[in-house]
Formats: structure tokens, sequence, C-alpha cells
């Protein structure tokens, strides 16, 4: 198979319209079986047939902490065949008509199946930017163009920032195209300078990075060694995005690029109120070691973005609220996580004691303002 | 070497043990007789060792000629940096080289200069933990201990310490924690770091719980680490305030594990005191923790109760530093969403300086019997100390 046709027509599709309806910022989609492979150049294949891809786990091809549960997929979500969120008759069904989703964002972690070790985390960087424009144009092809209220957040090597930044060059300007997909697991924190190119890149090309929760990047799954336990595991991933979130504020990194836009996706939103206070508050004691031009809580509302899947529960409603304000209300997007089994569904996911007004910025104005839509008052 | 004489008597373990078993929950804290009351306990105050040769009279003579031989190295932390605005108080009572809190004098002039505290709780922060060589970090384990018996504990009644254990080698670790148990009372807690080369809750590190509970001692897990890997599950941070700010993770980390692997039903005494690493993080990790707990409940079968519940009877936390509490409603809020107001211990965190007072918590609070929770009920449930009503001291 050659690459895809639709791709160097840019222009053939246009912006995503959001009037009445929801944004969704994590859908899970998963090629068909074989189907990624179709679109790797020959050495590729051979390469992949013969050797897999590598990454920093001794396993053939799962994840450290396989899923439990039916590869956490939702049980009415698996097509007559194939894996969830591989059939797009099934997804429009389930999730775009049924819920009213206008614009709903594609965070691709395949092909690794069952794990959450994606195409961007291979050890061998030639075969990982192969791998994520392979990823790249099947989603284009088989999901956006077909499907336009379908569209791609693309993975890209972001350990290997030259050939993430040829990716984004190569199908960055695509219509379809409206962030960049990165993960939770790095190998240096997200402020690090080894990622500034690839920030300089993604505002060039008028992109938003949304950061997806992961496994990988190359270190113990907490900052004091590897949990036991699933529970454990899960829970862990929230204490990734708490270091990317410190890193890329304290490094000046959002100093240095005004105009970086940065979600992080399944990685809850509370928590990071209380983070940040709290950085606030020690920033005035230690201010004279990093230099920053405004003080940390200022840089939430133009540069740091969360969503809200899995919600969080506190025993009294209010208290999501509260924090929701506390962090920035106007920085909050809604996520179904369709296929997964954790899924929320926009009518139910709010405590019906929920503002009105908050909810709606959720669903769908902090999106448009996020993805640079045109507003229509609904 | 030691003079075991000027030890006090052995002090009734299983007795506090067994109190300590029966007062896990708050409302039956020991009876508190007319004649005394539960005392205001800060329970974080540094010490600081200078120089590692001041262990020197306290090591053997193997360990004595390898320190010696090796020029003295000082393992002295870089949790506080020492130039920084974090490290001391700008009213500390300094030494000749400008240090505070590297004397009896001076620490227990300023800590106990408020006429309120009563006790102070020394946790010497001296980084036994990140010498890498087990059986000497064992050794200096059991001198820097010795250390403190002799040079802190011995000249004012008011202090009491916790355990310093070699965390390398949870086996030696437990010995140190019996060591210790068996013969001076004054020594009330153990001290781990919050960063370990493996979660506290994993089966090796089981001797340190098992030994705690035995000897009727809470554990704190105090900011600091051992190093073996990076601090974060993200790689190296760049800055010391990423870097303290941060190892909040790191304590979720620690609490996830320590319920998870099954360490308070196993342990059910269990008392576990975070210190110095904030408070205002928790409502979000136990809700957090609370519904994944309710996804995976097969994944745990031992874990019987929500994971909050286990956290709320088991944890507490030291008020120093406040991360902001003191703003008004502040710290009513955020012990409104930890759901219960017995889970916080105040502590000034003496010498290190913080943007605001320890005892400006007061302005984020209207409730009048928090506070009292918070400077003596809370702490009297962990340690037991009382002081006489007619002390003098307010009330």
């Amino acid at each position: 198979m050659t690459i895809i046709e639709s791709v160097s027509a840019p222009g053939t599709l246009g912006a995503p319209i959001v009037d009445t309806g929801v944004i969704d910022v994590d859908i899970h989609p998963t090629p068909k079986e074989g189907l990624i492979n179709t679109y790797l150049p020959k050495k590729w294949q051979d390469h992949v047939r013969e050797y897999g891809v590598r990454t920093t786990n001794g396993l053939q091809s799962i994840g450290e902490y396989p899923q439990m549960y039916g590869g956490a997929m939702r049980a009415d979500a698996w097509p007559e065949s194939g894996y969830p969120g591989s059939d797009l008759g099934l997804i429009q069904e389930q999730l775009l008509d049924l819920h009213n989703v206008q614009l709903g964002v594609l965070q691709c972690l395949a092909p690794g199946g069952q794990t959450l070790n994606p195409a961007s985390q291979a050890l061998n960087p030639e075969l990982g930017a192969a791998l994520c424009t392979a990823i790249n144009d099947w989603q284009l092809e088989h999901l956006v163009y077909p499907e336009p209220r379908l569209r791609a957040a693309i993975p890209v090597t972001l350990d290997c920032p030259e050939f993430a930044i040829k990716e984004i060059k190569r199908v960055g300007s695509d219509p379809g195209v409206v962030s960049i997909l990165g993960l939770s697991k790095t190998l240096e924190p997200l402020g690090s300078r080894r990622y500034w190119p690839l920030y300089e890149a993604a505002i060039e090309a008028g992109l938003p990075f949304q950061f997806h929760l992961s496994t990988g990047g190359g270190h113990a799954n907490t900052g004091t060694g590897w949990t036991s336990y699933h529970t454990e595991y899960h829970v862990g991933h929230v204490q990734s995005f708490q270091s990317q979130i410190l890193s890329l504020i304290l490094t000046g990194t959002f100093d240095r690029f005004p105009e970086l836009k940065i979600m992080f996706v399944e990685g809850n939103v509370v928590h990071f109120a209380s983070l940040l206070q709290r950085l606030e508050y020690h920033w005035k004691t230690l201010r004279s070691e990093v230099n920053l031009q405004r003080r940390p809580l200022e840089y939430i509302q133009d540069h740091i973005w969360a969503s809200t899947q899995p919600i969080d529960e506190p025993d009294d409603p209010a208290h999501l609220v509260e924090m929701i304000e506390e962090f920035c209300a106007d920085n909050v997007l809604y996520a179904s996580d369709y296929p997964h089994f954790d899924f929320d569904s926009p009518e139910t996911v709010f405590p019906p004691s929920f503002p009105k007004e908050l909810r709606d910025k959720i669903l769908r104005k902090n999106g448009q303002q996020f993805f640079g839509l045109e507003v229509t008052e609904s | 070497m030691f003079n075991l004489a000027c030890f006090r008597e052995p002090s009734e373990r299983l007795g506090a043990l067994k109190t300590m078993a029966t007062n896990v929950l708050a409302e039956n804290a020991p009876a508190v007789t007319q004649s005394v009351r539960p005392a205001v306990v800060d329970c974080d105050v540094h010490p600081i060792l200078a120089s590692s040769t001041a262990l020197l009279p306290y090591l053997d003579e193997y360990w004595a000629d390898q320190l010696t031989a090796a020029l003295s190295p000082t393992y002295e932390p870089n949790y506080h940096p020492r130039g920084s605005a974090i490290a001391q108080r700008l009213d500390a009572t300094l030494d000749e080289e400008g240090r505070a809190a590297t004397t009896v004098e001076a620490l227990v002039k300023d800590v106990f200069a408020d006429g309120f505290t009563d006790f102070a709780i020394l946790n010497c922060l001296y980084a036994v933990q990140q010498i890498h060589q087990p059986r000497r970090e064992a050794a200096h384990a059991r001198a820097l201990n010795t250390w403190i018996a002799r040079e802190w504990l011995d000249h004012d009644p008011r202090l009491r310490a916790s355990i310093v254990v070699p965390m390398g080698t949870p086996r030696a670790a437990a010995e140190e924690i019996a060591y210790w148990a068996a013969q001076d009372d004054r020594f009330v807690q153990v001290l781990v770091l919050g960063q370990s080369e493996l979660l506290l809750g994993r089966e090796i590190n089981w001797p340190i719980w098992e030994a705690a509970e035995k000897a009727g001692l809470p554990v704190a897990i105090h900011i600091g680490g051992v190093f073996r890997q990076a601090p974060t599950s993200v790689g190296w941070p760049t800055t010391y305030l990423e870097w303290y700010v941060g190892q909040q993770a790191n304590l979720e980390a620690q609490l996830c594990s320590i319920v998870s692997e099954g360490i308070l039903q196993k342990f059910p005494a269990t008392k576990i005191v975070v210190t110095e690493v904030g408070f205002n993080w928790l409502p979000p990790f136990l809700w957090k923790f609370d519904k994944l707990w309710k996804s995976y409940r097969p994944d745990l079968p031992w874990v019987d109760r929500l994971p909050s519940e286990l956290i709320r009877e088991h944890v507490r936390f030291t008020t120093a530093p406040s991360d902001g509490a003191e703003e008004p409603g502040r710290l009513d809020n955020i012990v409104s969403r930890m759901g219960s107001d017995q889970m916080l211990v105040y502590s000034s965190d003496y010498p290190h300086n913080h943007h605001s007072g320890s005892r400006d918590i007061e302005a984020g609070t209207t409730d009048v019997g928090l506070l009292d929770r918070i400077y003596r009920h809370n702490a009297s449930d962990l340690y037991n100390l009382v002081v006489p009503t007619s002390s003098g001291k307010a009330e």
C-alpha cells in the first residue's frame, strides 16, 4: 500500500464544526490486525517480523502491566471481528451518534495491541518514526476522511525530536490533524531542553500537544521503584503527570514558548490544583533558583489543559466543582476514553449538582478554544 | 563501648503496643487524668550533624578506622541546600560557622522559645541511607542514633527522637528498631525516607513494619531519598524546587504501596506519619485510589475496606510546610476534603525556613477544636506524651 492520496491533498477537509454537540478529546482507535504493516516500507515489515518492536521492557509483545480484564475494553465494544476501536461503524453508533460527539480526537496508542507501549516508544528511532508515519496515514485514510467528526492526534517519536519534527512537517498541516500525541512517560521530564525543538516545530505548525497516560519511557513507574499490583500501577499514573507539569513550569519552557499549549489526557484534574498550590507556596521561598517570568499558577490559563476522564469522584460533589475552579475552569475538557471500560458518558459523568455553565464549558466551549474552532453559540 | 548505665530502664513496650492497638481509633485516646494533659508536640525538628567525625566516638574501631582513612566523608543530604532560603530561618540561633541546629543548646533555645511547645521530636536527616555499602550504612545508623541519644536527648528532657534505620537492609533496620526500643523510650518513632529503593510496602521491607509494630512505634516517612534511581517516573528533575515539591508524588506511591501490599492488615497497629511533605495533596489521591480499588477489587482481595478509610485510620501528616493552608478558610477546606480532623499533627520543621511560620496555619481555620487536635490530641494518640496541668504552660 502507498502513502495515502488524501494526506497529500490537504484542504479537502473543512474545519470541525461544533455547535450543540460535544468535544471528546480521548478516543482510542485500533488498526485491524496486520493493517499497519501494509503502511510500512518493506524493510521495516521485515524488521518487525524478525525482531518485533523492542521497547523498554523485555517482553515480546505486551507491556509490563497487562490489563486485568478483557484488555480494559467495554464488553459491548467488541466488533464481530478484531479489537474494540477497529470498527468505524461501531465508533459512530456507540459514541458519535449516541452522544452527539461533533469532534472526537483520536489517541492511537496502537500498534501495541493490549499494551500501552505504542509505536513512538520503539527503542529504534528509525522504526519508531516509520510506525508513527504508518499510523498517521492509516488513521487519516480509514477514520478521519471517511468520518470528519473524528480528527487525529498524531503520534511522533518524542524521544527522537529529529524524526518527530519531520513527521510534524510531513503531516501536521493536514486539516485532519488537530494535535500532536505525546505520552506521559518520557525519558526526561518534559521541560528538558531535549524536547524544545519539538515545541518550536509544534508552534510553527499551529498544533497543541496532548500527552496521554502511558507506560514505558525508560524509568521505574514511580520515582521510588516499580509497583507490584495493577491498582497501584493505575493510581500511579497521576504521579507522572505531576512530575511533568512541575518540569514544564520550572524549567521556564512556557517562558521560552509563550504559544505552547499542552493538554494532559487521562491524568485526572483536581490533583493538579493541590500540586500547583504547593508549588506556588514553595516558589515564594525558592524563586531565586528558577527565575520565572510569572507566578507558577499563572501558567495554567495559557498553557495547561486537563481532560476529565476518569472523572474525580470526591464523596462530596461540591469538592469537584471547587477544585476544578481552583485549577482553572476554562482549561478542563471532556474525554470519554471510548472504548475502554472506564468510559465516561457526557450525559452521566457529572454529578447532578454540577453547574450547567461549567458543564457546557467542559463539554464544548473549552475545547472550541483549545482547538481554535469557530465559536458558535448553542 | 557504650555506658549502658546511662540508658533508661526498658520501657513497657508490650504495654505500649497494646495501647496502640486498642487506640488506633482516636476516639479511644488514652484517658487523661486530671493531673496531666496531652502535650503540645512539635513532630518534626532537625538536628544537624555537621561533620561525620562527630560519629567517631560512637563507631567501633573498624568503622572508625574506615571513616578516618576515607578522609571522613560527610553524608550531608542536599534535601535543603545549605545556602538556599529553605535551609534555615533568619532568626535561628547560629553556631560559629553560621549554621542552625548543629548544637542541642541552639536547637532547644529556638524550638521551645514560644513557651508553647512541650516536646519536640528529632528527625535527623544525616544521609546514612545514601551510603551504598550495606554494612557501613548499618554501622553509621547505629552510631548516629547513639550520637542523638548522647549528645541531644541526654541534654534536655523535652526532646524525643526517631530511630534512623539502614533502609538498604530491612533486616538490619529491624534490628536497629528493636535495639533502641529495648532500652530507650525517648526514641518514639522510626524514620524512613519518602524515596526508597523498593516501595515501602514490598515484602522485602516488611521486617521494618514488623519491628515498628512490635515496638509500638509509629513510622515517619520524611522527605528525602536513597537516590538509587531517578526520583520521578520520568527521569531527573532539572531544579531543586521541582524535586522538593515533586516528592509528594513519591509519598502517594508509598501510601499506595503500603495499602495495596496489605501492610495495614498484616501489621494492624501500624501508624504512619508523613512528615514534611505537605497534606493538601491527600484528598485527590484518596479519591483516585478509592475509585480504582472499586474497579479492581480482585486485584487486592485482602484490602477489605476503602483505601481512604484505611489511610484515615493509620496515617497522619505533619503541618509544616503548610503549602499555603494558612490562607483564610483553606485549612478548613482541606480538612473537610480529607474527611477527618484527626490526621494532622503539628510541626515546625525547625530549622527549615518556609514562606509562613509554623503556627500561621491558625489563620486557615475558624475551628478552635481543630487546632487543639492538631497541637495536642492527634500527636497524643501517636506518642502518648503528656505534661502536668500544673506546669504553668498555656492550655
